[in-house]
């Protein structure tokens, strides 16, 4: 079964004083499989905050269909929400109350009986080892503990499709690691998970499948491990005295399996078809010209990679581009 | 699971809401005994300057009276008690609150009613400590009267709590939301009568007045505490206030849709 299905997905925005309409999200199309972690990585501004939101019912769409947990967006909205979770970048929690009390009013909301409700509060604060700290009031916790919370109000109704929008920004590395594990959890009790992120990693480690955006669109879509494979080259460096670095690139460029080749200061960088097999031949061909080698590495290729094919650009420089470009960040 | 549907679906989620506000609110008491203190000025600091000013002959706007001027000192406690309520909105908004209700299953009149009978619940609060507080002054009450006063201050507060969310919803912080609260307010408070009796006012500012619902509402409470019923005043405020309180709702909910969007 699918949980979404998009066709033609378009939001445009219209522009603030006299700036021309912004189209945030232009004809996505869109196929999630039930199970499993969706990721939906792109920089800022690149349209996935405000594709989650016509998602979850917050937004109504310019143009197109789409059908969540099998039902219409358009004309179910009210019993579709039962069957799906959305825990917002901002959490949206009351800070003044506990985070028990968040997680009890939230059960209530989606129908249970404060009995039941207060039953699976006390299941969710179990699960998510959230004990020590959930009789405390939320503007008092940490950034993690105050993630757990949010995630916690996120599945108090155990929705079948749970949405997550840039669920570990601004958490230190450790905080994001136990986050993740978590979300691990959940693919486990059969939810799937929608997110968001611009953490090139985050989508890496996490993600089954990943959807690229970028400027509104879907560049690119599929299992980490082929978007990756489908770059089809690894990246070898190799360092030399700083003479002989035009005389190695010119070497190696014609070497087989090498399909580009520069120089970046004192080393020689090469674009090569499997690098495991390309390697022990390159080297000597070095060795026998009489050039020293100082140092060799190699990388597989990352999602960084598959961004700058894709878009032309770097994942760095797109964050930089719509962080400059300001209100335009906002659409996220 | 059985889910609840219309009405029953709608108490229930406001009453979930409603309880946690409250309790929220009652944990900082600080904050309600503070917003008992403007009753407290008026009545003890201001009220004593009011004896000369009365119009010759006495009458409805004989407001050197406590008779008169409690029920007047009610509607600007209705009215400054509840117009701040948006700054809360405000807060709910920046962190995601609104947006996360709204992707629940809660009834979205709900929303706005939890918050919206928590103001009332303040409210309450405050007219029960001028009536207290009037007692000694020589305030005279009679039971119908309090019921019809209190109902009408309960509609005033049920206009301006949802009145003061929509415009926090629009202006979305707190700078700005200062000044146009002001805009509104001001004008409605001196054109209602409460502080100085509209009758030392020249025509054009009485004509004025006449536009002003909270005027109405001023009038209609100082008729009630005389126990006069029949005075036209008491049903047009009950009725102008009715419309409004629809008017102010279906504004609100309108302001949370597209805040959120």
């Amino acid at each position: 079964m699918d949980m979404i299905v998009t066709q033609g997905l378009c939001k445009t925005f219209k522009g603030k004083r006299g700036a021309g309409p912004v189209e945030a999200v232009r004809d996505v199309d869109l196929q999630v499989r039930a199970g499993g972690i969706f990721g939906f990585l792109g920089p800022n501004g690149a349209g996935k905050t405000t594709t989650m939101r016509m998602l979850t019912t917050l937004l109504a769409p310019t143009r197109g269909t789409a059908t969540v947990v099998g039902r219409d967006l358009f004309r179910e909205a009210r019993a579709l929400r039962q069957d799906i979770g959305y825990v917002s970048q901002k959490g949206g929690a009351y800070e003044y109350a506990t985070g028990y009390e968040n997680l009890v009013l939230q059960g209530r909301l989606y129908g249970l009986t404060k009995a039941a409700a207060c039953a699976k509060a006390d299941a969710v604060v179990a699960r998510f080892g959230m004990a020590e700290y959930c009789k405390r009031d939320v503007r008092t916790l940490s950034g993690g503990q105050r993630r757990h919370v949010d995630l916690g109000m996120g599945v108090m109704h155990d929705p079948k499709l749970l949405f997550l929008d840039e669920p570990t920004t601004g958490l230190d590395p450790h905080s994001r690691a136990r986050f993740w594990d978590v979300i691990r959890t959940l693919r486990e009790t059969g939810v799937t998970v929608f997110l968001t992120t611009h953490y090139l990693d985050e989508a890496d480690n996490l993600c089954d499948t990943i959807c690229i955006m970028d400027h509104g669109r879907v560049v690119a879509s599929g299992p980490p491990e082929a978007l990756k494979r489908a770059v089809g080259a690894d990246f070898v460096t190799i360092g030399v005295a700083p003479e002989d670095a035009e005389r190695a690139r010119a070497l190696l460029a014609g070497a087989p399996g090498v399909k580009a080749a520069e120089l970046a200061g004192d080393a020689v960088k090469l674009s090569v078809e499997a690098g495991e097999r390309a390697l022990p031949a390159l080297l000597p061909r070095l060795a026998e010209a009489g050039i020293a080698i100082a140092r060799v590495e190699m990388s597989r290729p990352t999602l960084d990679e598959v961004f700058l094919r894709t878009t032309g650009r770097g994942m760095s420089e797109a964050q930089g581009e719509s962080d400059a470009e300001g209100g335009a960040g906002g659409w996220g | 699971m059985k889910l609840r549907t219309g009405l029953p679906k709608i108490a229930a989620d406001t009453w979930a809401q409603y309880v946690l506000y409250l309790k929220i609110e009652l944990r900082s008491p600080f904050w309600i005994l503070a917003s008992l203190f403007q009753p407290v000025c008026y009545l003890y600091l201001f009220a004593p300057l009011l004896k000369n000013v009365s119009p010759a002959g006495g009458g409805a706007d004989d407001i050197g009276s406590i008779n008169s001027f409690a029920p007047g000192l009610l509607v600007m406690v209705a009215l400054f008690g509840t117009l701040f309520v948006g700054y809360g909105m405000i807060e709910y908004l920046r962190s995601g609150v609104i947006e996360r209700l709204r992707v629940t299953t809660a009834s979205r009149l709900s929303l706005l009613l939890g918050l919206v009978l928590r103001d009332v619940t303040t409210l309450l609060m405050q007219t029960a400590l001028v009536f207290v507080l009037s007692l000694p002054l020589g305030l005279v009450i009679r039971p119908l009267g309090v019921v019809l006063v209190v109902g009408l201050m309960v509609l005033v507060a049920l206009v301006i709590s949802p009145f003061s969310y929509s415009i926090a919803l629009l202006a979305k912080n707190e700078d700005a939301m200062g000044p146009i609260l002001n805009f509104f307010s001001q004008p409605l408070l001196l054109l209602s009568g409460v502080l100085l009796p509209l009758t030392l006012a020249p025509l054009w500012l009485r004509t004025l007045s006449d536009a002003n619902p909270l005027r109405y509402v001023v009038d209609a409470s100082r008729a009630i505490f005389r126990g006069d019923l029949s005075d036209p005043s008491v049903w047009i405020a009950f009725a102008s206030m009715a419309v409004l309180v629809v008017i102010a709702f279906g504004w609100a909910m309108r302001q949370m849709r597209k805040a959120t969007e």
